[in-house]
Parts: C-alpha cells; sequence; structure tokens
C-alpha cells in the first residue's frame, strides 16, 4: 500500500469508528502471517485506535483446504458427468451442484434450481415414471435408481442416470438427496451394440434357417432314395431272377451269364444305395454324447472281425483306458471302418500286425490304427476320404470306397481331424482326433 | 383249420412288387387266397366293406395285412392310422413290408401299433426268404385274435 493509500484508510476508519478487516501481518523475522483486525476509533488525546489483532492463518488454512475440496469435487463431478442435488423437504428448498445445471443445459444467473425446472427438463414421455419412481422411494423409505431421457431445448436427447434417497426426522421426510449421472454416450453405445447383437442374431436365425431348409431338403431326398431308388433294383433282380429260374432250358451259358451279372450289378445298386444313406444317416444324426472309453470299442469290434473270420490270425495290440467324450455309436462305427480296413489290407501278409494306441503332440491327444498290409501310394492320400474313391481294385479286396468317407465325417462331427500316412507294404497308419471341446452344439 | 383258407391282404401299389411278392408266395407254397389293394383307400374299402367291397362279409378279416408304406392316395401310416383306430380291425394283424429302412418310418409304423416291420431287400432270394419267413409265422405259428374280440 502506498503511503497515500494507507491515509486514506485512516481517514476512512475514523469516519465509520469502527472496523473489522483481514490483513497481512509482518513479524521481525520477515514471516508474514493473515490476521483479522477489529478496530475502533476513540476520539481521545487526539484520536486512538483500540485494536485487537487475532491471528486467523488455522481458520485460512481450513478455508483454504475447503475452498480446494469444493474444486475438485467440482472438477470431479464435471468428469463423471454427475451431478448432485440437495431438496430441503422443510423448506422446499432444492440446491444444484454446477454439473447439475451443465447436464440440464440451464444458466445458473438466470434461473433458479427448481423441481418444475428438473421436470421441464425431463423427456414429456418420462415425466410420470420419474415422478412416480421418487414419490415411491419418499413413501417407502427406499433409495431408487433410474434411467430417463431428458428432451432438451434443440431438441436433442439425453439419457441420465438418477439415484436418491430421502432422510427422515421422526418418520418425516425431511431432505433428500441425490445423484443425476449424463450416461448419453454410454447408452448411445449400449444402443448400438444392440443394434450390431441384434442384427448378429438375426443373421444366426437365417443361416440357421438356411441350413435348416438344406437339412430338410437332404432329409427328402435320403427319403426318395431310400423308397423309390431302390424299388425298380428289386424289379431287375427279382425278374432276372424268375427269367432264370421259368427259362432255363431256353437259355444257354452265355445266357445265364448276362442274367447273373445284371442280378449282381443291381444288387451292387442297392448295397451303394444303402451305403449312401447311412453316410447321409451319420451327417443328419444327432450327436448324444457321453463318455466313451475307445479302447473298449476297438477290443469289441476286433473281436468281431475275429468271430467273423475265426481262421484269419491277426497280431493285435491295443491300448487301454483311452477315453473321450463322443457318440458312442458313430465312434464305433467310425473304429469298425478303420479296423476292418486295417483288417482287411493286412490279410495277405504273412504276420499280419494290426495297432491301436494314441500318443501326445503339441498338446493334443492324436488316435491312431496302424497296420503293416499293402498301404496306399501317398501320391494319391487326398483321394482316400472321399465318398466312392478307391485306391485298389475290387477284385484285389473288396469295398465301396464309403467306409473312410463316413470315417472321416464322424470325426468331423467331433470337431477332430483325420489324415493318414503309408509306406507301401510296411506299415499304414490311420491318424486322428477328437477334442473335448466341440464347436458343433449337437444339432448338425 | 386249414391255414389255406386265411386271406393274405396284399397293400401294393407297384405291379413288379406285387408280381414280385405273389411269386415269393408261391414259390414258398404260401396257396392262401391273397388280395390285393392298389392303393390306401381300396385297402380300408376291402377292410370296411365299403366302396368296391360293399357286398363283403367283414366278418371274415385276412389273417395278416402285408402293408407298403408309399401309396397313392392314402399312404401306408394313414391306413395303419384308420386300421387301429376303428374297433372292427383295432387287433387286426399288421405287417409293414416297404422298401425305407428309414428310421422315422420304423418308429412311425411301431408308434402306430404295427405288429411288425420287413424291409424288402433287393436281393431276390433274400426277398423270398424274409417273405418265407413273414408266411410261416403269420399263417402257421402266430395265434391271431379271436373273431369275438374285434367286435
Amino acid at each position: 500500500m502506498s503511503p497515500s493509500d494507507i491515509a486514506a484508510r485512516i481517514q476512512k476508519l475514523i469516519e465509520a469508528k469502527q472496523a473489522v478487516f483481514e490483513t497481512q501481518h509482518r513479524a521481525k523475522d520477515g514471516s508474514v502471517w493473515p490476521v483479522e483486525v477489529s478496530t475502533v476509533y476513540m476520539p481521545v488525546s487526539g484520536g486512538r485506535f483500540f485494536s485487537f489483532i487475532r491471528d486467523i492463518s488455522e481458520r485460512k488454512r481450513v478455508e483454504d483446504k475447503l475452498r480446494a475440496s469444493e474444486a475438485s469435487l467440482k472438477e470431479a463431478q464435471r468428469l463423471a458427468q454427475i451431478g448432485s442435488w440437495e431438496l430441503d423437504l422443510i423448506q422446499n428448498q432444492l440446491v444444484w451442484s454446477d454439473e447439475v445445471f451443465r447436464i440440464f443445459e440451464i444458466d445458473p444467473a438466470r434461473f433458479a434450481a427448481s423441481y418444475e425446472g428438473f421436470l421441464d427438463a425431463v423427456h414429456p414421455d418420462d415425466r410420470a415414471m420419474v415422478n412416480a419412481t421418487y414419490t415411491e422411494s419418499v413413501n417407502n423409505h427406499s433409495a431408487y435408481n433410474m434411467v430417463h431421457r431428458l428432451l432438451m431445448a434443440d431438441g436433442a436427447i439425453k439419457y441420465v442416470r438418477e439415484r436418491g434417497k430421502t432422510l427422515y426426522q421422526s418418520n418425516m421426510p425431511v431432505l433428500s438427496i441425490g445423484t443425476v449421472q449424463d450416461i448419453t454416450e454410454a447408452k448411445l453405445i449400449e444402443d448400438e451394440l444392440l443394434l450390431y447383437r441384434n442384427h448378429l442374431e438375426s443373421m444366426v436365425k437365417r443361416r440357421t434357417a438356411e441350413l435348416e431348409a438344406v437339412n430338410q431338403e437332404l432329409e427328402a431326398f435320403a427319403y426318395s432314395v431310400s423308397h423309390d431308388l431302390r424299388a425298380p433294383l428289386r424289379g431287375i433282380d427279382g425278374f432276372s431272377q424268375a427269367l432264370l429260374e421259368d427259362y432255363q432250358d431256353k437259355l444257354d451259358n452265355t445266357g445265364r451269364d448276362y442274367l447273373n451279372r445284371v442280378r449282381a450289378s443291381s444288387q451292387r445298386m442297392g448295397d451303394l444305395i444303402d451305403e449312401l444313406l447311412k453316410l447321409s444317416r451319420i451327417t443328419r444324426a444327432m450327436l448324444k454324447r457321453s463318455r466313451i472309453n475307445l479302447s473298449d470299442l476297438a477290443l469289441l469290434v476286433l473281436r468281431q472281425l475275429q468271430e467273423a473270420a475265426p481262421e484269419h490270425h491277426v497280431e493285435t495290440v491295443v491300448q487301454t483306458g483311452l477315453q473321450v467324450t463322443g457318440d458312442g455309436g458313430l465312434l464305433k462305427v467310425a473304429l469298425e471302418n478303420l479296423l476292418s480296413n486295417a483288417w482287411k489290407y493286412s490279410a495277405k501278409q504273412a504276420c499280419p500286425r494290426l495297432e491301436f494306441g494314441s500318443f501326445e503332440q503339441d498338446g493334443e491327444t492324436i488316435y491312431f490304427v496302424s497296420d503293416n498290409g499293402v498301404g496306399f501310394d501317398m501320391q494319391y492320400a487326398d483321394k482316400l476320404f472321399g465318398a466312392f474313391q478307391r485306391l485298389h481294385h475290387r477284385e484285389q479286396f473288396e469295398g465301396n470306397g464309403i467306409g473312410l468317407a463316413t470315417v472321416k465325417r464322424i470325426i468331423h462331427r467331433h470337431g477332430g481331424r483325420i489324415w493318414a500316412e503309408s509306406e507301401l507294404d510296411k506299415k499304414t497308419t490311420f491318424y486322428f482326433t477328437v477334442p473335448n471341446e466341440d464347436p458343433e452344439s449337437g444339432n448338425p | 383249420m386249414n391255414t389255406h383258407d386265411k386271406i393274405i391282404l396284399l397293400v401294393e401299389d407297384n405291379p413288379d412288387d406285387e408280381a414280385l411278392t405273389l411269386r415269393a408266395l408261391r414259390k414258398n407254397n404260401i396257396l392262401n387266397d391273397v388280395v390285393v389293394a392298389r392303393d390306401g383307400v381300396e385297402a380300408l374299402d376291402y377292410l370296411f366293406g365299403t366302396g368296391a367291397y360293399s357286398d363283403r362279409n367283414i366278418d371274415i378279416q385276412p389273417q395278416v395285412v402285408l402293408l407298403d408304406l408309399k401309396l397313392p392316395k392314402l399312404d401306408g401310416l394313414e391306413v395303419l392310422k384308420r386300421i387301429r383306430s376303428d374297433p372292427r380291425t383295432q387287433l387286426q394283424p399288421v405287417v409293414i413290408l416297404t422298401t425305407s429302412s428309414e428310421d422315422r418310418d420304423i418308429l412311425s409304423s411301431y408308434q402306430l401299433g404295427a405288429n411288425s416291420f420287413i424291409r424288402k431287400p433287393v436281393d431276390f432270394q433274400q426277398f423270398m426268404e424274409a417273405v418265407r419267413q413273414l408266411g410261416l409265422y403269420w399263417l402257421v405259428v402266430n395265434t391271431p385274435p379271436p373273431t369275438s374280440g374285434r367286435n
């Protein structure tokens, strides 16, 4: 302060006769602290000031702290987009924090907080619900938590989450307090997500329907094949037989041979149709999953093969205790095909040997069926699993080329893989996996 | 009782299958009267004495009905349903004799009360054997429900 300022202030004090003000006090050691000065002017002895000087540094500190805390609360509210409010139910006085004004887009300099101002901002369609929720919460002594819309002056819509509760004195509601949070952004993201999810769901539904339609068509096709395609074959076979029986005196050996060929062909076609139907049934069938002991299944299949060909001696090695989760019926069909193949193709070896086992590789269990039979040329390995693909002539080995296609389909339906390796006349191995977790839910 | 008096009702629309079935029966010395109905309606007319069979005495019913599934007009399952829902024929032995071996055909047939389900093999010799066994069983071995029980 300049000397003239000080003179002016003293003059003012003399006129006012008394004053209370805050100022700074400098001590002899140079330190400065805030003080409150209460002073009275007494016109005695040419005029005297009686002053009380109080150290208010503690009060100042608390005030600063409070201001800082209020500022950080405001900042926190602004960042979180959460405003707070208090409604004094006795005085009917509503107090909003700055953030509430901001959310409601009301200028605090022009409008005071009021319940009517609040209801005006609420979307007209939500007003009744908001009012009811608050009233109910007051009546029931319960807190509330609701989401409603705000309709802004420019027509924009905001979503807010309101939480609140009421305090009571001897059962009389005296004060409601609450928060209001602007969740528009989150709500819009949520809506967008919902849109995506619905889109995804409808896409899945559509694809499922398409799949079901294809499946139904396949079903109808198989049904028709089963009924209609076999009947004419029975005619061909039956009447050929009738010719053979009723006109044998008119047929020479060549004629009889031709008729027998006709019969053999029709029977073979009948078998092929049956095999194809079996294959399609495997595709269409529901998977019935349970814990399956593959070792026991393999032993059972080998016993059946041995019973069907008791004169055939094969050394068999089966690893015990191999457990998987899968459809027992289908897995048995798969093992039947693999083991009977191994049995069939090793039959012409001097010491036929057949093995079923497993090993671990890259964290998964790989099962295998191997034999020391004729095997196949690896250059045709990709043809092995196709329906009606044969790598040997029928005169050499019986078969219709559907067995491995069936195995492949069964393994795929279990979410597994199958492949094969062979060294001609030495060792042939079929490998497959049966994962425990399976992408297919059970319905094809 | 002479087994030759017993009637077989063959419900079959395919003339080839009809000829082959009759041949298989004859070859197996099953010389019973075989009435052939060529669709579902004709089969029911025979059993209930309606239509072309309105003069028939329906106290005499077939020893066994050999019923195909795929038939014109009324299919085999529908025929079976009507047979089972009428007190006059509800105990009538019915053997499904068909080309298909689809699970749903077998299941529906038994659910509707078929006495047996036989699939016609393509191989005529196997077919002969099937006909021989079913003839032996239903015409000789099996005792049908008493006539009084059918009313």
